[in-house]
């Protein structure tokens, strides 16, 4: 059962249709990624799930609770990180974490220290004596602390230097075995590829194309030069597809046995051969190119 | 999760509020010494100089709060203010622009910046993406003005009792003003023409009724907060909401003025907190109602309102309207 569904979710802002008839699930356990350039929807989407927004039409739901007209139930459920991240600058990063945890009938204990070390931050350092990317990583503790079904960030990774890059899809690889349900937006293919399970790329408000991340890892792309007669078929038997052999090169994408796949390519003569795994970028530029 | 809020709340005003309560404080203390110096030294001189003349008190009222000189009870309130008497310049400090403009000032910037300047400071989706109900942080915000606007009024009240304190009896020597004439009538030969009291004329004062007029007061900051607050509930910028929110306050004190002033104008007095605000009618006089007359039937008697009642009714509908407002509106995404 998903954690988070969203059906027909449409958000018109006058005339400007900013999100158009979105279905998206998350289930438990799951990274589900968006993908899109600005404007795309990501962010409305987001804001829409989170109850800042009252949608057009359609409905998104948390646990089975309505976004809009149930929302603080979906709130008790979620923990967000904000894109354009302001926090209460007459704070200590501990403060914050404590004044965000009682708001939710929490007290944090020492895990906020613990976690505060793995992100390398010193909580009691008031916030306006911290950078954009120290902010971003108290954020991120305050969301990492609460024991909730669901995290949604938005483009989370904005001003984090790449070690807390990695530490930040690090924690959400945790969370995501730790059985929680994840939602990301980004535009950083590579981010998107490393942790995701899932990727909804959007484009001008629409959910173009939903693609599964393993498939895509079982997938490769193979390039060779062909020093002899062209192949009639592929390596599963089925002829390859259309373009697949151009001016005697060899270029297709194949998705099967990895053993299939050398075998066939030992009996055929060959040179240059390179085999590579598929990524998101040829999925996405096929969107937004 | 209220009392949360209500706490962060007061921790972000603190400072305002401290200096507010501080300045208000000094200024109530300061301004028993000026009601000891005016009642007790200029007022007698001046009645004394009248009274050699031929000229009584009711000429002085006349000069200064009717006919060219109504502006000055526009501004100050009250017909029948003796300048003689210490508690009625006592009860002159609560329509003294200091006190009127602060407290005014304090009640539209905090509630001005209340919802539009969480989301101008970008912070409110941090706060909504908690499980807070829009209408929590309403709250939370009245009950943070049920807390502070008694604080203000309490540096009101505790200055005032601290001048009492300090400048003693309201006594009124003649013996300065006797030694100067009687110079002045050795040098230049001429008679003295009054016969001045004799011993030091007590004054009676009395604050005990202050706490009753600042209640007044307080409606008055509770009924500008609460339509400040409403006008926060709207906006996204906190500048925009604060400068509408002023503006239709000093809207309503130009118009209460005028009205007084032009009686083709009184018509609209009552439609602005002003004119609900009487800290010397209960004060002096202990009378809690404004009559609707004063400003409709050219003073004829017409219907008594209660000047609380419709302060904290103003101020109550304001948060009302906020709280409908705030909890049904799509939140605008950080600039």
């Amino acid at each position: 059962m998903s954690v988070l569904a969203t059906e027909e979710l449409t958000k018109d802002y006058g005339r400007f249709r900013a999100l158009d008839g979105l279905n998206l699930s998350v289930a438990p356990g799951e990274v589900v990624g968006l993908l899109g350039p600005n404007g795309s929807g990501k962010t409305t989407a987001l804001r829409l799930v989170l109850g800042f927004m009252r949608p057009t039409a359609g409905r998104a739901t948390v646990g089975g609770f309505d976004c809009w007209g149930q929302s603080v139930e979906v709130r008790r459920r979620v923990a967000y990180l904000p894109g354009e991240l302001r926090l209460y600058e007459n704070m200590t990063g501990r403060q914050l974490v404590r004044f965000l945890g009682r708001l939710r009938g929490d007290e944090p204990g020492p895990e906020v220290d613990a976690l505060a070390k793995r992100l390398d931050i010193d909580p009691d350092r008031p916030l306006t004596h911290m950078s954009s990317g120290m902010k971003r990583k108290v954020a991120l503790l305050a969301i990492l602390v609460p024991k909730v079904p669901l995290v949604i960030l938005d483009e989370p990774t904005n001003t984090l230097d790449p070690t807390m890059r990695d530490e930040l899809l690090e924690q959400l690889r945790l969370a995501r075995d730790a059985g929680k349900a994840v939602l990301f937006s980004s535009h950083v293919l590579q981010e998107v590829e490393a942790v995701c399970d899932r990727v909804a790329i959007l484009r001008r408000g629409r959910l173009v194309h939903l693609q599964d991340m393993e498939e895509l890892r079982e997938g490769r792309h193979v390039t060779a030069k062909l020093l002899g007669p062209p192949p009639a078929n592929g390596p599963d038997g089925s002829p390859l597809p259309p373009g697949a052999i151009e001016d005697g090169r060899l270029d297709f994408d194949y998705r099967g046995p990895l053993s299939d796949l050398l075998g066939w390519l030992a009996r055929l003569s060959l040179d240059e051969l390179k085999i590579g795994s598929l990524g998101l970028t040829a999925i996405y530029r096929k969107y937004h190119s | 999760m209220t009392l949360v809020l209500v706490r962060k709340l007061l921790r972000d005003v603190r400072w305002p509020l401290l200096a507010v309560c501080v300045i208000l404080f000094l200024f109530s203390a300061f301004w028993v010494k000026i009601a000891q110096r005016v009642t007790t030294e200029i007022a007698p001189f001046f009645l004394l100089i009248g009274q050699a003349q031929g000229i009584g008190k009711e000429v002085f009222d006349e000069v200064v709060f009717k006919g060219p000189g109504k502006v000055s009870q526009a501004v100050m309130g009250g017909a029948d203010v003796q300048f003689d008497r210490p508690n009625d310049f006592l009860a002159v400090e609560l329509l003294h622009p200091v006190v009127v403009i602060l407290v005014s000032l304090w009640a539209v910037s905090r509630a001005a910046s209340a919802i539009s300047g969480e989301i101008d400071r970008g912070t409110m989706e941090l706060l909504l993406s908690q499980p807070v109900p829009r209408g929590r942080l309403v709250l939370a915000h009245l009950i943070v003005d049920a807390l502070v606007i008694p604080a203000v009024g309490l540096s009101v009240v505790g200055g005032t009792q601290l001048g009492l304190w300090a400048v003693g009896p309201f006594e009124v020597n003649y013996e300065p003003l006797e030694r100067a004439m009687e110079k002045q009538r050795q040098e230049r030969r001429i008679p003295m023409l009054i016969k001045l009291p004799t011993g030091p004329k007590h004054l009676d004062v009395s604050a005990e009724r202050q706490g009753w007029a600042v209640l007044n007061l307080a409606g008055l900051a509770f009924a500008v907060s609460g339509l400040s607050m409403a006008v926060s509930a709207t906006g996204r910028s906190r500048w925009r909401a604060l400068g509408v929110a002023a503006l239709v306050v000093v809207v309503m004190f130009v118009a209460n003025v005028i009205g007084q002033l032009w009686e083709d104008a009184a018509f609209v007095r009552p439609a602005t907190v002003f004119f609900y605000y009487q800290p010397q009618r209960v004060w002096l006089d202990a009378v809690w109602t404004v009559d609707l007359g004063d400003a409709w039937a050219g003073g004829k008697p017409l219907a008594r309102v209660n000047v609380l009642a419709v302060l904290f009714g103003v101020g109550a509908a304001g948060y009302l309207v906020a709280w409908r407002i705030f909890t049904r509106r799509d939140l605008p995404a950080p600039l």
